[in-house]
């Protein structure tokens, strides 16, 4: 009698990554785009999570601490050990950090258009949070004279799992093609605190909220099925045959697609010659770009 | 005997003539203090490569006196370089040039046009339509040059190499992908064995130039290359990083690989064509041309076309 095979040998495989390649390729993309931008500094959002924790060090490893400005915006809710874990990594890399707390700029935007309750008022305070998160960054970006820099990744960015125009908005994305399951391997081999690497992610906006309990799945088996749609352009159908779980394919497939408004400017009605975005293309660095 | 070939693996600024013209002048000169008999710079080398909507600003005709000049600052050396043209017809192209002593010896134009995944040239650059080979006189009497995909594409190389080319210059901005993964080890594995194979098969040397440096999210990956006409590998620049590589071919190597394995000399030139016109003409759905009475000894025939054949014989 043949043995059954394990789950790891039957599952479609997680995307691999080489750490000191990859982090050596995105460093020189940082550098590259202060040079092309003329910046020297830049100014991230630190949660205490893993992804603003690595684009922290790849950012630091670019660019140095003395230029890097680490802004620590809890809210009330948010969690006393998120901070310490963000305070972890500001020691660790000697860079420089200040702390906006964002419940005075929330409080009274929700009180002041007080509408749905429950589920619906928790979806709107993550976005008031996350969108007053990005006005606090690209103010301080002007004060510290930076460029901000997103902390998205793949996974986040494919599944929509993030606030248009407020935790999405960026002048780089250096972990935006780095899923979350590679996003631990990159963090290891930079040294970021192994406790901050450990924690179940979350987005901290409620207490006990966890990204795989919101999402309902996995990031293993969500970077799974990413994997093998998006990057390998499996069908779903042969997602299935290869051993994820129907649900889980489809409903990734649907929600990549519902969710294609969130990594695309918005379509411009075409009635000129030439328009931007359509038939006026340019790189967004070149010649006359550089402040 | 000895001859030097220089590989110069910079990263242009993207849209800067002025800046690249100077930075290129500056490597042409240490290419020519390092002895090179032949300096190549990378595709695009004077432009940089995701241009979009600026092939038109940047572009110039393959005569432009800035060419010329940089080519005279270097007396009696080859130099072969990427640039952004446009014809005389205000074609715009992808191309390269090989110049001595001012003057213009040989152009090609980027034949094939990747416009998939995440390239887009032919949406800004035209295809040119010749594949050539340029003499510069003893010791290598011929090259053939090409731009980056012209060489996943194996008619080129080859009929460079039946052309009389000694050696074939591809000059190139290969972007990465998956750094250090299989995936991306892959790609360039596939570069190394392309060029291994070119230079095997058509006994010729090959200088590989690949560019390095990032424009948007791009990072190109450098890992230039000199091959001799047996497939080895003369010299190797390192990936993503800039660097001067200065590389020796053995033009005798050329001369004993050439007898020793006579694959360019016994190439049957009229049956490629004759096979090619066939398909071509099949391909356009009209009858391939009337073939010789076959012997019948492969028995390839079917047997209404061997009864007919008969009859007629």
């Amino acid at each position: 009698m043949t043995r059954a095979p394990s789950v790891q040998e039957v599952l479609p495989p997680l995307p691999v990554v080489d750490p000191g390649a990859t982090t050596d390729l995105i460093v020189a993309f940082i550098r590259s785009q202060m040079d092309q931008t003329g910046f020297e500094r830049l100014v991230l959002g630190l949660s205490g999570g893993v992804d603003s924790a690595t684009v922290a060090f790849l950012a630091s490893r670019a660019v140095g601490g003395d230029n890097l400005m680490a802004v620590r915006m809890p809210y009330r809710s948010s969690s006393a050990d998120s901070e310490v874990d963000a305070l972890r990594v500001v020691e660790a890399l000697g860079c420089r950090t200040e702390r906006v707390e964002i419940t005075a700029m929330v409080e009274p935007m929700l009180a002041q258009v007080p509408d749905g309750d429950g589920r619906e008022l928790d979806v709107r305070r993550g976005n008031v949070m996350a969108r007053q998160r990005m006005i606090v960054l690209y103010d301080r970006s002007v004060a510290f004279d930076a460029l901000v820099a997103g902390t998205s990744n793949k996974t986040e960015a494919l599944l929509g799992y993030g606030t248009l125009h407020g935790d999405m908005a960026a002048a780089i994305q250096p972990i935006g093609d780095l899923y979350k399951s590679q996003l631990r391997e990159i963090a290891q081999h930079l040294g970021v605190p192994a406790e901050i690497i450990a924690k179940p992610p979350s987005a901290d906006l409620w207490e006990g909220q966890t990204d795989e309990g919101e999402l309902g799945r996995t990031y293993d088996a969500l970077d799974r099925a990413l994997f093998a749609l998006v990057d390998r352009r499996w069908s779903v159908e042969r997602c299935v045959a290869a051993g994820l779980e129907r649900d889980l394919v489809e409903w990734v497939a649907a929600r990549v697609a519902r969710m294609e408004f969130k990594r695309q400017p918005p379509p411009v009605a075409k009635v000129s010659l030439r328009t931007p975005g359509i038939d006026h293309l340019y790189p967004r660095r070149r010649p006359g770009s550089r402040r | 005997m000895e001859y030097r070939i220089a590989l110069v693996q910079l990263a242009p600024i993207l849209g800067d003539l002025d800046a690249n013209l100077e930075l290129v002048t500056d490597r042409l000169g240490q290419s020519v203090a390092a002895g090179a008999d032949l300096v190549v710079f990378p595709e695009l080398a004077l432009t940089g490569y995701l241009l979009q909507d600026l092939v038109p600003d940047v572009a110039m005709r393959a005569d432009d006196p800035r060419l010329a000049a940089l080519s005279a600052a270097a007396p009696g050396v080859l130099v072969a370089i990427g640039f952004a043209e446009e014809t005389r017809a205000h074609r715009y192209c992808n191309s390269v040039v090989l110049l001595r002593d001012g003057e213009l010896l040989g152009l090609h134009r980027k034949v094939y046009l990747p416009t998939y995944g995440l390239f887009d040239e032919g949406r800004f650059t035209r295809a040119g339509h010749q594949i050539r080979t340029t003499e510069v006189g003893d010791p290598l009497h011929r090259i053939g040059l090409s731009v980056c995909e012209d060489f996943w594409h194996p008619f080129l190389p080859m009929l460079q190499a039946q052309d009389g080319a000694s050696l074939l210059v591809n000059v190139a901005a290969g972007p990465a992908r998956a750094p250090g993964s299989a995936a991306g080890t892959a790609a360039v594995a596939g570069w190394h064995k392309m060029q291994e194979t070119y230079a095997l098969l058509g006994t010729v040397a090959v200088a590989f130039c690949n560019r390095v440096g990032n424009e948007e999210g791009l990072t190109f990956w450098g890992g230039s290359r000199l091959l001799g006409p047996d497939g080895s590998v003369l010299a190797e620049a390192p990936l993503y990083e800039e660097a001067l590589l200065v590389g020796v071919l053995e033009t005798d190597d050329l001369r004993m690989q050439r007898y020793n394995l006579p694959l360019v000399g016994d190439e049957r030139l009229e049956l490629v064509r004759r096979e090619i016109d066939r398909i071509i003409a099949e391909r356009a759905g009209v009858p391939g041309p009337i073939e010789e009475p076959h012997d019948g000894a492969l028995g390839t025939l079917s047997s209404e076309r061997a009864e007919r054949e008969a009859g007629r014989a």
